[in-house]
Formats: C-alpha cells, sequence, structure tokens
C-alpha cells in the first residue's frame, strides 16, 4: 500500500496534542521521512517558542509599568467622557483610551471640516493626497458621503495607499483583501489598477474617461468603506452576479 | 465579565500579541485601544477571549502596514527595557532579532504562529482567523521553520 506522507498540518496537529494528531501519529512510525519532518519542525518549534518566551519577560516588565494600577478600570465613567476626552491632572495613567479615541474623533471631525468648510483648500489636499502626477487636480464631489471621486485627467497615476496607519485615500474595512475586486470601468488597455497588500494603484494612460469600481461580495455582510476616517454608506448596486458594486473613483 | 475585567486580564497578552504582529508599539496600542473600545460598545456580550483576539487581528490587518515600514526594522536602534545593563542588551537585541524576523512573515503566518505561542489550540486560531484547521497547520508549520532559519534567529539563543 501507498505510504500517503503527512501534512504539515497533520505534523502540526502531532506537536500540539490536537485529536487530530492522533490518527497522524499511526502513519508516523511507518514513514521514517515523516519522523524526520516531524523532529525538524520539532526543533524549529523548540526553538521559536524559547525565543518568544524568553522575550515574553521584557512585555510583562513593560505591560505591568503601563498598565498600573488602573487602565479600563475607568470604563464605565469614560463611556461619558469620550467627546471632550479630559482626563483630570494627577490621574495621568487612568482613562488613557479615552484620551486616544477622543482625539481620534477629533481629528475625524476635523477632516469633515476641512472638506466640507474649506471648499478649495481641500480640493488642494485631496490633490496632494492623490498624488497626482499632473498639476490639474482631481475633483472631489462636495459631500464624501457621494463617495465619488471625479478623475477626469488621462494620461496621469492616481495611487491611492491603504496601508498606512493614518487615513489615506480610500480604505475598505471587514472584508478580506481576497474578496473585493477593483476594476476599471470603460478602460483602454493601457489602463490599469491593481489592488493587492492594502495598496490600490491606478494608472490611466488612455483618452478615455474611466470609473474604477470595486465589488464586495453580497456575503460579506459587515464591512465599511472610508475615505479619510469619515465611514461611507453609499448606495451599492446587486450586479446580478453574487456581488454589489461601486463606483468609488469615475473619470468623465 | 465585565469589560474592565477583560482588560485588566487580557490586555498584557493582546498587548505583546498585537506589539509582535505588527512590529511596531505605537500602532499595536492603537490596536488594542480600538479593540477594547469596540468590546465596550458590545457591551456584556464581550467576554470571549478569542472574539478580542480576532477584531485585534483584524485591525491589523485593515491597517495593513506599509512595507517600507517592515523594512525600516533592520535599521531600528533597539530600545533598552531591562533593568540591569546587561539584561538591557539582550532584551534589546532579541526584541529587534525577533520583530525583523516575524516581518518577514506574513500576516496570516505571524498571526498564527504567534496566537499558538498564546496559547491558541488550532481549531481556535483558525476561528480566529476565518479560515480552516488544516490552513491554519500548514501556516504555523511554515512560519516556525522560517523563522528558525532566519538570520536574524539563526545561532541565537535565549
Amino acid at each position: 500500500m501507498t505510504h500517503v506522507h503527512l501534512t504539515d498540518a497533520d505534523l502540526i496537529a502531532i506537536l500540539d496534542r490536537d485529536p487530530r494528531g492522533v490518527l497522524a501519529l499511526e502513519s508516523l512510525s511507518e514513514c521514517p521521512e515523516c519522523r524526520a519532518r516531524l523532529d525538524d519542525l520539532e526543533r524549529a518549534s523548540e526553538v521559536v517558542g524559547a525565543l518568544l518566551a524568553a522575550d515574553d519577560d521584557a512585555w510583562e516588565r513593560e505591560g505591568a509599568a503601563q498598565d498600573a494600577p488602573t487602565a479600563l478600570g475607568q470604563l464605565g465613567e469614560g463611556q461619558g467622557q469620550e467627546e471632550g476626552s479630559t482626563v483630570e491632572e494627577g490621574a495621568p495613567e487612568q482613562g488613557w483610551w479615552v484620551r486616544s479615541r477622543g482625539r481620534t474623533l477629533l481629528a475625524a471631525a476635523a477632516t469633515v471640516l476641512l472638506l466640507f468648510v474649506l471648499g478649495g483648500p481641500a480640493l488642494a489636499f485631496v490633490s496632494e493626497w492623490f498624488q497626482t502626477s499632473d498639476a490639474e487636480p482631481p475633483a472631489v464631489s462636495p459631500s464624501p458621503s457621494e463617495a465619488t471621486f471625479s478623475y477626469p485627467i488621462p494620461g496621469t497615476a492616481l495611487t491611492v495607499d491603504f496601508s498606512d496607519a493614518a487615513p489615506t485615500g480610500l480604505i475598505v474595512r471587514g472584508v478580506e483583501s481576497g474578496d473585493v475586486t477593483v476594476a476599471l470601468v470603460g478602460a483602454g488597455p493601457a489602463d490599469e489598477v491593481t489592488f493587492e497588500d492594502g495598496r490600490l494603484d491606478v494608472s490611466l494612460r488612455g483618452a478615455t474617461p474611466v470609473s474604477v469600481a470595486l465589488r464586495v461580495p453580497l456575503t460579506v455582510l459587515d464591512f465599511v468603506v472610508v475615505i479619510e476616517g469619515e465611514p461611507l454608506t453609499p448606495a451599492w448596486e446587486d450586479d446580478g452576479a453574487g456581488s454589489r458594486s461601486w463606483s468609488p473613483l469615475e473619470g468623465r | 465579565m465585565g469589560v474592565d475585567e477583560l482588560f485588566r486580564r487580557e490586555a498584557p497578552r493582546l498587548r505583546r500579541y498585537l506589539g509582535r504582529l505588527v512590529g511596531d508599539s505605537d500602532v499595536a496600542e492603537d490596536v488594542l485601544q480600538e479593540t477594547f473600545v469596540r468590546a465596550m460598545e458590545r457591551r456584556g456580550d464581550s467576554a470571549a477571549r478569542s472574539w478580542l483576539y480576532t477584531v485585534a487581528t483584524n485591525l491589523v490587518r485593515d491597517r495593513a502596514r506599509s512595507r517600507e515600514r517592515r523594512d525600516r526594522l533592520a535599521d531600528r536602534v533597539p530600545r533598552p527595557r531591562a533593568d540591569h545593563a546587561h539584561e538591557r542588551v539582550e532584551a534589546g537585541e532579541l526584541r529587534e532579532r525577533l520583530e525583523a524576523a516575524l516581518a518577514a512573515l506574513s500576516h496570516r503566518e505571524r498571526s498564527a504562529v504567534l496566537l499558538r505561542h498564546e496559547g491558541y489550540a488550532q481549531r481556535e486560531i483558525a476561528e480566529i482567523l476565518g479560515t480552516t484547521t488544516g490552513t491554519i497547520g500548514t501556516l504555523t508549520a511554515r512560519a516556525l521553520r522560517k523563522l528558525a532559519a532566519s538570520d536574524q534567529l539563526k545561532g541565537f539563543r535565549p
């Protein structure tokens, strides 16, 4: 009978004494190759485990200093504080998360104000944010909730970096990157869009106006689209193929 | 269990997990805070420890740290953390090497191996990362081999 080698998952199950490993153990005795792979993996596991365990001590010391003594102990009171995000003098370690959340809210509010109130300067900001290679900035719709960025300039490259911790560009939260597909609609052969590793790159080289369409499977129920820190609830269209579509970027 | 109790019990380990996962203590702290804010919003239904790790891991994934930041890890100056001089050197160097080695893994490999270190069973890790137990086993084995063979950790023993 032909021996079927154990998979890495089987070997991990054996090492972790997972119930799945019991069956795999029986197969192990028949195959020196599988035994050797298990031994190698066990050594790797021990080395990595020992290094992480040694580093655990340092984390514990840091954590003890950081958490002591309250941290979230003020959670109940903190709920009422979040708008002002004020923490009394003399208790700097208490409610640290509240302060931070307040700062985030303030930053988001400032961004919205920038877009809604400043108008022209806001457009300039968005232009810089999009890093266009041409002098003329892309137009942005007056309301972020419309979720439409007009991008009228053929021959330019648009880059939106999803990957930075700071609010940047167009962000989709709550979906696996593999679930999201981004496509150019009405594009010529020279136009390209890529969406991988948290980064959307759009390169428009043709003369035809295009739009960038985002598609998310209908099975994904809980997700949000964020533009510059502001969650959006855009109107999605069922495309009849098990997904819904939305065009955040439109050419003219 | 209330969120405050959950925080007291889980924050240190979650902070450690996140710190290693993102390789940036500031980002880790932000994610830790956001995770517990979500737990607070979820109110009485937030007792599940694995729920915290699911939310935290997803938040990290959403942030999708830039490759440039990872590359800068190799140039980072280790920050002394321990109490004694000789420990400072060792702790700082170990942390730096671990960060660099972990940064070379994919997000899922890193999550899998770190959750395993935090004591989660393969089945639980699969639930947290939203995949199958078999896939987690494969990711874990691959991550362990990569780490053990990494230049940063090769020959370095605590």
